[in-house]
């Protein structure tokens, strides 16, 4: 054999020399570009193939309120959701389309969804998962499971599946919900305190790690990481759902009866702390639904035309989740009376002696401001022009304080900044600058009118005159807890400044007393205890001028009690009543009076009666249950009742009214001693009467009535309401609750 | 120069002379074994017998630990996936728990307790039916739902 020359082995040397050469650079070249260029990348791709990585949802934090009682609590929930790239998998056509069938029928059946909704889901063939239907609840969760193993040949559960996931649960439906807001699909809070404290409540979310093996299947335990997740923490508000349920009991009722347009709004606050008791808007919303309209705005938006509908219908969404209080400002009328008053007594400008004389109207700058009272009010001192609400009286204060003072005073009652509570969207109150007021804006202004405050930033400034005239931060939340009820954060008082002094803000409070013990807020009455209040109605001038429109109006009612040393105030407002009356004195008044009457005890506030009062009160019905007819008869005489005995035993085997609820003197006490005795008579329509009247009719009907509202203060009032609607069944002696309010209220600011 | 053998003086040859030498046996004397070397190779032998258990004994070991390690792994498979069956089962459990909290919550709203109570005829006690008891600091109860309660004093 030929031996390779020198040349030959020198070439091939070369040869061998250049290959690897070029197989160690483009090797090298690409480790460069696997580790260095692209290494971030190359190196989240292994862990994306190589790990299992998922987040753990922290548990959102509860709402309670400030007796612990649930607002807001999550639970698990389910999402039902197909695979339709696995359905298209099956390789026998047949078997695909009897799965698809199955599928179809069964998850509609449960779920209550158009089975050509599910087709169509089915039939997105690329995707590998598509959601059915989203927070689906453990009953429905549980025939889900019960249908995917009901037939285990199609081997259903390989195509239909169930994610947990968790819903928010508000218990007691719409109370409190402009407060408490609500959340959106993935739990994140979208209006009042679920997105003010979104970040709180949210919590830290976990983490797990694992390691998949070569099939792509997940490791669990062998090479896993937990990182447990942290669940967000709680709010303790500083609303009392019993506060706030009367509270929206009684605003929802005054709404429907006045024919409120705008909505009507309602605040309870401790004046001392800034605490929020209650807060409410009606109409509302339910959080549970909140894309739910009220039966009325559904029926506008299906009355609109189609391309409009979705607008209108977004629109009405909006405004039933806008929170009333603090994001409407308003003209506050002759409620703001009670600021300008302030302003004048802490000045020295007026006092309780000095007197001035309405004549029906007042010239300011060549502008004619008229009173309420055309004829006017005459020669009144200042607690009798604020009884009277008396505009020109006002008009004439705020002129002597003068525009330096009054804007002085107007900024340090916090009229010219929001409160800063802790909600989302305070509005910015609208007024007239220092530099801007002239004489007629400093006019219309002391006595409400021109500028524009929100129902938070006007209760706060009423607050600081009557609680020794400190300006208090309102909140709505009391406490921050942890999930093991540990507190976090206390929130305390903040008081911001003294505005008056405590001996002007002790005057105020026995003025306010006295306006609705004997003045325009009579029918904010309670018996047994002592309140306070203004009342007002404005004219919202700007809007009659927008809109052409008369008679648009807000009546409103600003309350105190007890006002020995006051520690609550209440404000109502209803925005466009359009009933028989539109006074706030008339109708929001007797709201106030309402609330006050049904949370004072609730809170521990003890009635005080005078002789006078203790004389009218009704008698407590004593039990003769079991007894003969002849003892009954005799223990309900001497107790100064009457009785209607139906039945012809001998025993007394039921009574109505019951033993201890309390009717007034001369009373019907029906005595049954028959099982089968059946005694229903219609309930007789009791409200637009008199005392006497409403006592007649009712006796006569044989039902018992219980007077509410404002009956000891005047004779001249009119029953308004009853417990039981007129036409109703019920059965004889049953005591129904009449309420009653005066018709002689004027409260308005007149601008001509 | 004649280098045949002849046998037995015969002219035939002797073919064993182009046959392989047949090997000689050794003369071996056995020689009596001294203590020492007895000894010796009883040592080795036991030695062997043990190295050999060892080695049996070692791989029996080995397999034994593979096995129990495995078995353990298991076991801790097994064990892990029950805990995770339980916490599944806490967890939907707990889900009820707050299912069924709600819906009691729900029933016992004030709206609910109103009505319902209106409609069996009752009526909220009158403000003069209340009585009310004076609380000092020391005679208070609390709930569980964190409201005091005071003793009357």
């Amino acid at each position: 054999m030929r031996q390779p020359s020198k040349q030959m082995i020198k070439r091939m040397f070369v040869i061998l020399l250049v290959l690897v050469i070029t197989t160690v650079s483009t090797t090298g070249i690409s480790l460069i570009n696997i580790m260095i260029v692209n290494g971030e990348k190359y190196q989240q791709m292994a862990t994306e193939q190589q790990l299992y990585d998922a987040r753990i949802t922290a548990e959102r934090g509860d709402i309670y309120d400030c007796n612990y009682k649930k607002l807001a609590t999550s639970a698990p929930v389910w999402t039902v959701f197909v695979t339709p790239n696995e359905i298209e998998a099956i390789k026998d056509k047949t078997e695909r389309q009897k799965v698809k069938d199955k599928i179809t029928d069964g998850l509609s059946e449960i779920l209550n969804i158009e089975k050509s909704k599910i087709t169509e889901d089915l039939n997105k063939t690329s995707t590998y998962y598509v959601a059915i239907k989203k927070k689906v609840e453990k009953t429905v969760a549980d025939k889900v499971r019960k249908f995917l193993n009901s037939d285990k040949e199609l081997a259903l559960s390989t195509y239909v599946g169930l994610d947990e996931s968790t819903k928010r649960y508000y218990t007691n439906d719409s109370l409190a919900s402009t407060v408490l807001g609500f959340v959106g699909d993935d739990n994140q809070g979208l209006s009042g305190a679920e997105l003010q404290y979104d970040e709180t409540l949210t919590g830290t979310p976990g983490r797990i790690v694992a390691a998949k093996n070569a099939h792509g299947t997940d490791m669990p335990f062998t090479y896993e990481k937990k990182v447990d997740a942290k669940p967000g923490n709680s709010l303790v508000l500083t609303i009392d759902t019993y506060v706030q349920y009367v509270t929206e009991k009684y605003l929802n009722t005054a709404v429907v009866n006045n024919k409120v347009g705008q909505r009507g709004a309602a605040i309870v606050m401790n004046v001392n702390t800034g605490e929020i008791l209650a807060m409410a808007t009606k109409g509302d919303f339910n959080p549970n639904d909140p894309f739910t309209l009220s039966a009325e705005d559904q029926k506008t938006v299906d009355g609109t035309k189609e391309d409009e509908k979705k607008k209108v219908k977004s629109d009405l969404q909006n405004k039933q989740w806008r929170n009333k209080t603090i994001s409407d400002p308003y003209e506050p009328g002759s409620v703001f009376k009670v600021i300008t008053e302030s302003i004048g007594l802490e000045e020295g400008v007026c006092n309780l002696k000095q007197t001035f004389t309405c004549t029906g109207s007042i010239f300011v700058a060549g502008q004619k401001y008229s009173c309420h009272k055309h004829g006017g009010h005459g020669t009144q001192t200042l607690v009798e022009a604020t009884q009277n609400s008396c505009n020109p009286y006002f008009i004439s204060l705020g002129q002597s304080i003068g525009v330096n003072v009054f804007s002085k005073y107007f900024a340090a009652f916090g009229l010219t900044e929001k409160t800063g509570i802790d909600l989302p969207g305070e509005a910015e109150p609208q007024y007239h600058k220092a530099n801007k007021m002239g004489p007629t804006e400093l006019a219309s202004t002391s006595f409400g009118q021109t500028f524009k405050v929100t129902p938070i930033q006007l209760i706060t400034a009423l607050s600081a005159t009557v609680n020794g005239g400190k300006l208090v931060q309102p909140h709505i939340v009391k406490k921050i807890i942890d999930s093991d009820k540990n507190v976090v954060k206390n929130i305390d008082t903040n008081v911001k400044r003294q505005v008056i002094s405590k001996e002007t803000s002790k005057t105020v409070s026995n003025i306010l007393e006295s306006v609705v013990s004997s003045g325009g807020g009579k029918n904010a009455y309670v018996a047994g205890y002592k309140i306070g209040g203004k009342t007002g109605t404005s004219q919202k001038v700007a809007e009659m001028l927008a809109s052409g429109k008369k008679g648009l109006y807000v009546a409103s009612f600003a309350g105190f009690a007890p006002m020995d040393n006051p520690e609550l105030a209440v404000l109502v407002l209803l925005d466009e009543p359009h009933g028989s009356n539109y006074y706030g004195g008339t109708i929001s008044a007797p709201v106030g009076g309402q609330i006050l009457s049904d949370i004072l005890p609730y809170l521990g506030y003890e009635p005080k009666y005078s002789a006078e009062q203790m004389q009218s009160m009704a008698i407590s019905v004593p039990n003769v249950v079991g007894k003969t007819v002849s003892e009954a008869k005799s223990a309900l005489v001497s107790a100064g009742l009457n009785y209607r005995i139906i039945g012809s035993g001998e025993k007394i085997i039921k009574q109505l009214p019951t033993a201890t609820q309390t009717i007034y003197k001369n009373g019907i006490v029906i005595l049954y001693t028959d099982e089968k005795s059946d005694s229903k008579a219609e309930v007789p329509k009791l409200t637009g009467m008199t005392i006497s009247q409403v006592n007649s009719t009712a006796t006569n009907a044989g039902f018992n009535v219980s007077f509410k509202g404002n009956t000891l203060t005047s004779s001249a009032v009119v029953s308004y309401s009853q417990s039981i609607e007129a036409g109703t069944k019920a059965e004889k002696g049953t005591v129904i609750e009449v309420y009653f309010r005066s018709q002689e209220t004027g409260d308005i600011g007149l601008v001509n | 120069m004649n280098n045949l053998k002849y046998y037995d003086d015969s002219l035939a040859y002797n073919f064993e002379l182009f046959m392989p030498a047949k090997e000689k046996k050794a003369k071996i004397v056995d020689m009596p074994e001294s203590p020492r070397a007895k000894a010796a190779r009883k040592k080795a032998s036991k030695n062997m017998v043990a190295k050999k258990t060892s080695v049996v004994i070692g791989t029996l070991l080995i397999l034994g630990f593979l096995l129990f390690s495995l078995f353990l792994r298991s076991q801790v498979t097994e064990t892990r996936a029950k805990i995770e069956k339980i916490n599944n089962e806490i967890t939907e459990a707990t889900g009820e728990e707050t299912q069924i909290n709600i819906e009691l919550e729900k029933k016992l709203s004030y709206k609910n307790l109103d009505s319902t109570a209106y409609a069996m005829g009752m009526r909220k006690a009158e403000k003069n039916q209340i009585v009310y008891i004076k609380a000092n600091e020391k005679n208070k109860a609390e709930t569980g739902s964190g409201v005091q309660f005071a003793e009357n004093n």
